[in-house]
């Protein structure tokens, strides 16, 4: 698979991929850097990758360039302590932005916590699949999905975990 | 629901929806792919001229003056055996010394909150007050002109000369989290990671890093980036050893 197989993966799977960077970065803009980022890095090893699992490896890429750039950027992102909370009054969850409170919740956790948010629940690895991305143990993997629940449910709306933000 | 409440496969199906529903469809580029060429092209280019300018730095290297760079301890600088380029400092080099060791066994820098690093015998080491640094190397080590405050990366390389084969630089790069609480969640393992363009840059071919919070109470985290030229599995745990042992204490 050459250069046209790499524009056909780009037409097939940078939707999705695209949104892995959103809840990564939590900023579409940031996103949408981050994917260009990642593809360009990507795609001169394009010939060696094509025949195994490209999106693995583009995915295994987003999280790593975002950790690293969040290595770099740290001291701009926005601690824990400054984030609104969103679980105030349930009743207002209906007029508060799914998007912008899932946004904001994401930002708030850790790093790595986030990474393991992204990989086990939006693109639903196992946890010994989300281990072998992160280059972790499967109990850290647990551990920081405990840990990453357990913030979200004191930031996302009272109702968000119970029914999927159905409201 | 409480914070302390189990984790239930309920409430994991529940993260699931809320992520598929609450992340947004984001619109394409129309220009994506182009943007993507383009920055493929940009990269090549950069890497041409890091390889063309490597040439120019071996040349530079050939003509380097013995005697010009002054190191610690008033010792001048022969050229290491080996070294495969050069990047000679634009200003005169601050003196590199030998780490005073301490009691525990280590080095405890000034100024680095309770920071004790352990190093093999014979790095040598340069604190950077301006940046809040600390370098530690197989190699002579001195600032470059106007400091390290703007290194590419942040990883700064105040090598006198290019890493020679198996050498290797270590920063210690401290930063104020700005939040006492929750350091914990700062932490990053020590980990193999792609060398920065700074560490190719000066002949690194692998890179270690790690994230290490002072979790005593203070806010300060320290950023540890170890850049090897092509090392031995032996040189490469060392440089790890260098990586896992340091510690706020």
């Amino acid at each position: 698979m050459g250069e046209a197989g790499f524009e056909e993966f780009i037409a097939a799977r940078s939707q999705r991929l695209l949104r892995v960077a959103w809840l990564l970065t939590g900023d579409a803009h940031l996103a949408e850097d981050l994917l260009q980022t990642v593809l360009a890095k990507v795609w001169p090893k394009w010939p060696r990758i094509a025949d195994e699992n490209p999106e693995a490896y583009v995915r295994q890429a987003l999280v790593h360039t975002h950790a690293s750039w969040w290595r770099r950027r740290w001291r701009g992102e926005v601690p824990h302590g400054d984030v609104p909370d969103l679980a105030l009054a349930q009743d207002a969850y209906a007029g508060v932005d799914l998007e912008q409170a899932l946004a904001t919740a994401v930002r708030a956790l850790p790093l790595r916590q986030r990474a393991v948010v992204v990989l086990r629940y939006f693109e639903d690895l196992s946890v010994t699949e989300t281990a072998e991305a992160l280059g972790c143990t499967e109990g850290t993997v647990k551990s920081q999905s405990a840990k990453a629940l357990r913030t979200l449910r004191g930031l996302l709306p009272a109702t968000a975990l119970a029914d999927g933000g159905e409201r | 629901m409480g914070e302390g409440a189990p984790l239930g496969e309920a409430e994991e199906a529940a993260l699931r929806a809320l992520l598929e529903r609450g992340v947004p469809q984001l619109g394409a580029p129309a220009q994506r792919l182009e943007r993507v060429r383009e920055r493929v092209r940009r990269r090549r280019r950069r890497a041409a001229a890091v390889a063309g300018g490597a040439v120019l730095a071996v040349a530079a290297g050939l003509l380097a003056v013995p005697g010009l760079v002054r190191t610690g301890g008033g010792v001048s600088a022969a050229p290491p055996a080996g070294v495969r380029g050069s990047t000679p400092p634009a200003t005169a080099p601050t003196g590199t010394t030998m780490p005073p060791a301490t009691g525990e066994g280590g080095y405890r820098p000034a100024g680095m909150g309770g920071l004790l690093m352990r190093m093999p015998a014979g790095w040598h080491t340069l604190p950077d007050p301006a940046t809040s640094s600390v370098f530690t190397s197989t190699q002579d080590l001195a600032l470059p002109e106007g400091g390290c405050a703007h290194a590419r990366d942040g990883f700064c390389t105040p090598l006198v000369r290019a890493l020679a084969k198996g050498g290797a630089l270590v920063m210690f790069r401290e930063q104020k989290y700005g939040q006492a609480g929750k350091m914990h969640d700062l932490a990053l393992p020590v980990e193999e990671q792609a060398p920065y363009q700074a560490c190719r840059t000066v002949g690194g071919t692998r890179q270690l890093t790690r994230t290490l919070p002072d979790e005593s109470g203070s806010d300060l985290v320290v950023w540890i980036v170890a850049c090897m030229a092509e090392p031995t599995d032996e040189q490469f745990a060392a440089a790890r050893q260098i990586l896992s042992t340091a510690a706020f204490t």
